[in-house]
């Protein structure tokens, strides 16, 4: 019946992919833009870049508003998107860079020095000739990158770079993306759900959801505002029982010897000191908690 | 860059080839019909003419531009480039209008063969270079009408019953059924200032009839007021258009 009533009548909401967000990022700088999936990120990289016309509001980058797509605007930036392939499928990268070269005007010189370094940072020579649709994920990814990077962005938005590829490769990636950000000063946003890409790469980050900016500062700031507790984890001698140390602190997890307790900022040096004395400790660290931990609840609590 | 362009379609060859022997097969029924009852050089040279001027002036641009460029998203890999989008798409097409006429000058071979006594061409050389000009504004005109109408995708969900309703005014108005001057008074006098007209049945008839300088110059001119609509068209609802696309997904 639903089916039937649609036929005649139907009726549609708006919702606002990205609801009042302010931010101003420096040349050099990069930064983590990060949220939980729907919370706004693309859509808020596809408005810099000018894909999408925003309904409101002013966006200026390198003094350009995007969405004008102006020529020299469209030269000065460039979109990496992990889910979505530039190439053509149908040809090898070498290709597809040989017609980037043409449309972005790039000097024939400038042209082969950047591929070359390129390819070597990422260790592409061999595929460059091989048709796109024979590569891996994550050497398409690199080709991707390759593409995107040819005429020597100043401003290179990053969606998703290490999204499908292992940790090898996302290692790699990372690597890449720190060399290029130091060696142009360019300046990256930077967005993706493994935290270990913001972690490695970013000082800074940038937090939304529904929308909404939850927070936009030090990502060691945030960590140390929303985590009152520290962790513990200690490896002893011989197996204690957890009775024993659930009178020192929480106990969060028991492998053997090796046992993590949880406890408050203020009392960490007393619990650490009463595992010291009165057990026998092999080793003991004492750390944060994990930082997807500390986003994950600023997502679900969504307060900063 | 237009080399590329030809490299990816020279990769789907059969794909191509299929696609021409789609309207020969119909027109060539439509000769077989017509040639029953009307002047059988004149039938067989204009519907021959017609199937292959049709080759070089029809585009075929709105499906890919609608379905995948708009609905999919596709689009944003031309958006961030600084190329206009209205010539990635003209330099996309070119290669199949080209690989298709090398197509057609082999099939037409082959007709001459069984029809070389009721082919009738009285163009002069001296004006091939107008006749010329007729066919590359008749494809301007064809692929500018063809991509704006795409562009109504980014408004409307689902515009494929729309462009079958258009081809069909296509069919019609352009002369493909049968020459426009067959029809009766009214449906002549549109058709023959039809867009359509301008893109498919003029280029043929310029090279059927014993036509003078003006002649030519007339359909130039008229060809010139129609792209001149049409890009006007095209810019509007391509400036209008693209704040609708939301690229969601992508």
């Amino acid at each position: 019946m639903g089916s039937v009533h649609s036929f005649f009548k139907r009726t549609y909401e708006t919702s606002k992919a990205v609801d009042d967000i302010s931010f101003s990022i420096k040349q050099g700088e990069l930064v983590g833009f990060i949220g939980p999936n729907g919370a706004g990120k693309t859509t808020t990289l596809k408005c810099l870049s000018g894909l999408i016309y925003p309904t409101s509001g002013d966006i200026s980058v390198l003094g350009y508003k995007p969405f004008d797509r102006d020529h020299s605007f469209l030269r000065s930036i460039s979109l990496v998107m992990g889910q979505k392939s530039q190439l053509w499928w149908d040809l090898p990268p070498m290709e597809s860079y040989l017609l980037y070269k043409e449309m972005y005007d790039i000097p024939a010189i400038q042209f082969k020095d950047t591929l070359d370094e390129l390819t070597d940072l990422l260790e592409l020579a061999d595929i460059l000739k091989v048709q796109v649709r024979k590569l891996s994920l994550g050497q398409r990814m690199k080709c991707e990158l390759v593409a995107q990077l040819l005429h020597r962005p100043k401003i290179l938005f990053l969606d998703e770079p290490t999204i499908g590829l292992d940790i090898v490769m996302q290692q790699k990636i990372r690597s890449f993306v720190r060399q290029y950000n130091e060696k142009y000063n360019a300046t990256i946003l930077l967005t993706s759900h493994y935290m270990d890409d913001v972690e490695e790469l970013c000082k800074r980050v940038i937090i939304i959801n529904h929308g909404k900016l939850l927070y936009d500062g030090l990502l060691s700031e945030i960590v140390s505002k929303h985590t009152q507790l520290k962790r513990i984890s200690v490896v002893f001698e011989q197996p204690v029982a957890r009775e024993a140390l659930e009178k020192i602190g929480k106990v969060v997890a028991v492998e053997g010897q090796n046992v993590t307790l949880e406890t408050t900022k203020e009392h960490v040096a007393f619990v650490a000191g009463q595992l010291l004395s009165h057990y026998p400790v092999i080793d003991l660290t004492i750390e944060e908690p994990q930082i997807e931990e500390v986003i994950s609840g600023i997502f679900s609590s969504a307060k900063v | 860059m237009s080399a590329l362009y030809f490299e990816r379609t020279f990769e789907y060859r059969l794909r191509s080839f299929l696609w021409i022997l789609i309207p020969m097969s119909n027109n060539l029924t439509l000769i077989l019909f017509w040639s029953g009852s009307a002047g059988l050089d004149y039938v067989t040279t204009y519907y021959i003419l017609m199937t292959i001027g049709g080759l070089f002036t029809t585009s075929h641009v709105e499906y890919e531009v609608a379905e995948v460029d708009i609905k999919q998203g596709e689009l944003v890999n031309s958006l961030t480039k600084p190329i206009s989008y209205y010539w990635i798409n003209f330099l996309g097409e070119l290669p199949y209008r080209v690989l298709q006429a090398i197509y057609a000058t082999i099939l037409i071979g082959i007709f001459v063969l069984f029809f070389h006594g009721n082919l009738s061409v009285v163009l002069k050389p001296i004006y091939i270079p107008l006749v010329l000009i007729i066919f590359m504004l008749g494809y301007f005109i064809s692929f500018t009408y063809k991509l704006s109408i795409a562009y109504l995708s980014f408004w409307f969900k689902d515009l494929r019953g729309f462009y079958e309703l258009m081809m069909i005014f296509s069919i019609i108005f352009s002369g493909a059924v049968m020459p426009l001057e067959w029809y009766p008074s009214t449906i002549r006098t549109l058709s023959q200032m039809s867009l359509f007209a301008y893109s498919g049945y003029y280029p043929i008839i310029a090279l059927m009839k014993p036509f003078v300088l003006f002649d030519f110059l007339s359909i130039i001119f008229f060809q010139c007021i129609w792209l001149g609509v049409l890009l006007l068209l095209h810019n509007y609802l391509w400036k209008n258009g693209i704040k609708e696309f939301t690229a969601v997904g992508q």
